[in-house]
């Protein structure tokens, strides 16, 4: 600043004005951000802010999108769980059935009473396979067709064989929220039977009165395979629960992150704001004490 | 031989005449001292020297003969005065610079709810939950939806950006029009204070006059005025003469002969008229295919291109109901992409989801295409965030340039401008020197009364 060696009346009067202009701009200013509660309102105002305000904003929006696929995996895989654990009821059921007219004490007419009562439970399990969730089943994978399995002997399942339904729980890993019907209740190959083709078998031995530790054994090896596939989409229902629960966390510190930097602090800002309503006030007195003195006061 | 008797009268009368005087100009001084551009005045007196001795047998020399006002000074300091029309064309610069950045963080609005970002998210969000719910009219509906949302905000933007730069083209054909009247009146200005000046009248009014015409000029050129012996300005624009004694060239807008940018030329010659500083020399810089409106530009194209490559890259894979493949979900039907961003698809139950192979109800596709934002997001934000860090930059040059605008002011006004509590010492002073005049006329009068009526009574 050059040095002023002289000081008029104008000059006071433009300083005066300046200042109060800068103290009623400032006031304005904190004013504004009081009322809004927002630190940065623009790029400028903190250009290493708003970078990170943007990158918490669209986290927050990727982690609230897969707050929603969690949610709804969870509702398929309790779907699936809760039609998996009826099918292992019905298996033991079954189970018992097969033992109790193997033993040769029971008469036809009680054997032919368990072959109804099986029959009656295979279409039980039949349902189940057909569970459905918000219209889509859970136990054909990808495929469009209105049910898993269609009805006939052995029934056709209609499922994805290759391709598993998924949900995207996070920026790089999705997970399986179906379960395929061939891995629930086995195929009917050269080699293997579905539990509904044992079920079948099992119906008519016992009315036929045949020995029966063939259908026992492979009720064991279809109720292994259910209680496997149980365990699987538990497990999978499980990271399901824990993945949530950490999305959750995450999007409260993301939140957290988002406001302390978009944000102002509303107690510093009242302090602020009051501190420079006194300065202005101050600003104000001051003024009108310099701007009223002048010679033409003291002169006769 | 001594003095004449009268000659302490006229002494006297020179005494009164100036004093006089001297109170006018404090009058015009206190009558100006809210006067904007005015420069104090005050009279410089000069002493009468005595009578040259002549004659036969010359006398000692005796007393002077009073007073005369030499001139009316004008208390203006030429190189104070450069240093405010300097400050003033960096000033000028710096405000259309900053004004600039400031209106493409309105158009922005990051952080915000109603910004691109948000925009780009919500888009990847509603692939997200179409792969939740492949095929469902619901979530497709709001997947188109999500998309026009996206094209609406970009190319909307995009629209306010090309409404700044028409602005700032309007403003730049204004300011040139500002600057040829402004140039006009400079001329006009300088043939009066050559008249004025060679009959001898004072030209202190029309200086002030003169030098406000160049301030407002420097503000808008950066230009500097060249004063001459005879007050007349010679007012320089890029080391040209824009006003030459009673000659005002015109500039005009024009554009870059080799790269189209605007530029501001000389109307009267071939060429850029080459402004250091000033509004227009901003407002070219911001219209510069390297200014801030060109920048904001090609980045919103640049992400619309980006989205509807990406989006198409992965869409073109997915399997349509009717097993084909090879579909587009963006098209950019023209340029500029940002406001050709077209959505090719209108049925929201034919979006495609599935993969070959993938299964009627596999949402694959759907899902890798939510993904494809991240890289996009990330210029977009480190572009918001650079757009912030220069206008932070313009703001602080800006209040630098106002700073050194208000201390250059402040010591040409600590010399030019009227003191009312300094006025009214001098009108005291002067009153008295009026008075004391007067004093010694009636001193005079009193001797001669003495000398005419009361010498000479003995016996009469």
């Amino acid at each position: 600043m050059t040095m002023i060696n002289r000081v008029t009346s104008s000059m006071t009067t433009a300083a005066t004005r300046a200042n109060l202009q800068d103290s009623a701009k400032t006031l304005a200013e904190l004013q504004n951000k009081a009322a809004s509660r927002q630190a940065i309102s623009r790029p400028s105002d903190d250009p290493a802010g708003t970078r990170t305000a943007m990158a918490a904003r669209a986290e927050i929006a990727r982690n609230t999108q897969y707050e929603r696929n969690l949610n709804n995996a969870d509702l398929w895989l309790q779907s699936a769980d809760t039609a998996l654990q009826s099918g292992l009821d019905i298996m033991v059921r079954v189970q018992e059935l097969a033992l109790s007219g193997n033993n040769g004490t029971l008469s036809q007419a009680a054997r032919d009473a368990s072959a109804t009562e099986v029959e009656q439970l295979r279409k039980e399990l039949l349902s189940l396979a057909n569970t459905q969730v918000l219209g889509r089943n859970v136990f054909a994978g990808t495929s469009a067709a209105d049910f898993a399995y269609m009805d006939g002997a052995p029934p056709t399942w209609n499922g994805s064989p290759d391709a598993s339904v998924q949900r995207r729980i996070s920026d790089t890993t999705t997970i399986q929220v179906d379960v395929s019907g061939v891995d629930a209740f086995g195929a009917d190959t050269e080699t293997s039977a579905s539990v509904f083709t044992v079920f079948s078998d099992l119906a008519s031995g016992l009315r036929t009165g045949t020995d029966l530790s063939g259908s026992i054994g492979a009720l064991e090896s279809s109720r292994q395979q259910m209680s496997d596939a149980l365990t699987a989409s538990g497990a999978r229902h499980a990271t399901v629960g824990r993945t949530l629960e950490a999305v959750r966390t995450q999007l409260t510190e993301l939140e957290a992150t988002r406001m302390s930097t978009e944000e102002a602090d509303l107690a510093e800002t009242a302090v602020e704001l009051q501190m420079q309503q006194l300065n202005y006030q101050a600003a104000l007195a001051v003024s009108a004490q310099a701007l009223q003195t002048s010679l033409l006061d003291y002169l006769r | 031989m001594g003095l004449s008797t009268f000659h302490t009268l006229n002494t006297a009368s020179r005494g009164l005449a100036a004093a006089s005087a001297q109170i006018a100009i404090t009058a015009q001084n206190t009558a100006n001292a809210g006067t904007v551009g005015y420069t104090r005045q005050s009279a410089q007196l000069q002493a009468l020297p005595g009578v040259q001795p002549t004659g036969l047998f010359p006398n000692p020399t005796g007393a002077g003969q009073g007073v005369e006002v030499a001139a009316i000074g004008r208390s203006a300091s030429e190189l104070l005065n450069t240093q405010v029309r300097h400050a003033l064309g960096q000033s000028g610069y710096q405000q259309v610079n900053a004004e600039a950045f400031s209106g493409i963080e309105d158009i922005l609005r990051e952080p915000g709810d109603a910004s691109v970002s948000t925009a780009i998210s919500a888009y990847h969000s509603a692939w997200q939950d179409y792969a939740n719910s492949p095929g469902d009219p619901g979530a497709g509906t709001a997947l188109l939806e999500a998309a026009k949302s996206l094209t609406g905000r970009v190319s909307s933007d995009y629209q306010k950006l090309e409404n700044q730069y028409s602005a700032q083209e309007a403003e730049l054909a204004a300011e040139v029009n500002q600057v040829n009247s402004l140039a006009e009146q400079l001329a006009q200005i300088n043939g009066t204070i050559r008249s004025t000046g060679a009959a001898g009248g004072s030209t202190n009014e029309l200086l002030d006059f003169r030098d406000q015409i160049a301030e407002q000029l420097s503000a808008l050129t950066g230009g500097q005025l060249r004063p001459a012996a005879d007050g007349t300005g010679e007012f320089l624009v890029g080391g040209n003469a824009l006003v030459s004694g009673e000659t005002a060239h015109a500039l005009a807008p024009g554009e870059d002969a080799t790269t189209g940018e605007p530029i501001v030329a000389w109307s009267h010659r071939p060429g850029s008229a080459g402004l250091d500083g000033g509004s227009l020399a901003g407002r070219v810089a911001v219209l510069s295919d390297a200014g801030p409106i060109a920048k904001a530009m090609g980045q919103y194209n640049a992400t619309a291109q980006a989205i509807a490559t990406n989006t198409n890259a992965v869409y073109a894979t997915g399997v349509a109901a009717d097993g084909s493949t090879g579909h587009t979900f963006f098209e950019v039907t023209g340029d500029p992409a940002a406001k050709n961003l077209t959505i090719e698809v209108t049925d929201p139950a034919a979006i495609i989801h599935a993969a070959v192979g993938g299964g009627g109800m596999d949402g694959s596709i759907a899902d890798q295409i939510s993904t494809t934002g991240t890289e996009v997001l990330g210029d977009w934000s480190g572009y918001v965030s650079g757009v912030g860090s220069s206008a932070r930059g313009a703001l602080d040059g800006l209040n630098l340039a106002v700073g050194s605008e208000s201390s250059a002011r402040a010591s040409q006004q600590s010399m030019a401008s009227v003191d009312r509590d300094e006025e009214a010492v001098n009108l005291v002073t002067f009153q008295h020197a009026y008075q004391a005049s007067a004093r010694v006329l009636t001193a005079v009068d009193e001797m001669l009364d003495t000398l005419i009526n009361r010498v000479g009574l003995v016996g009469r």
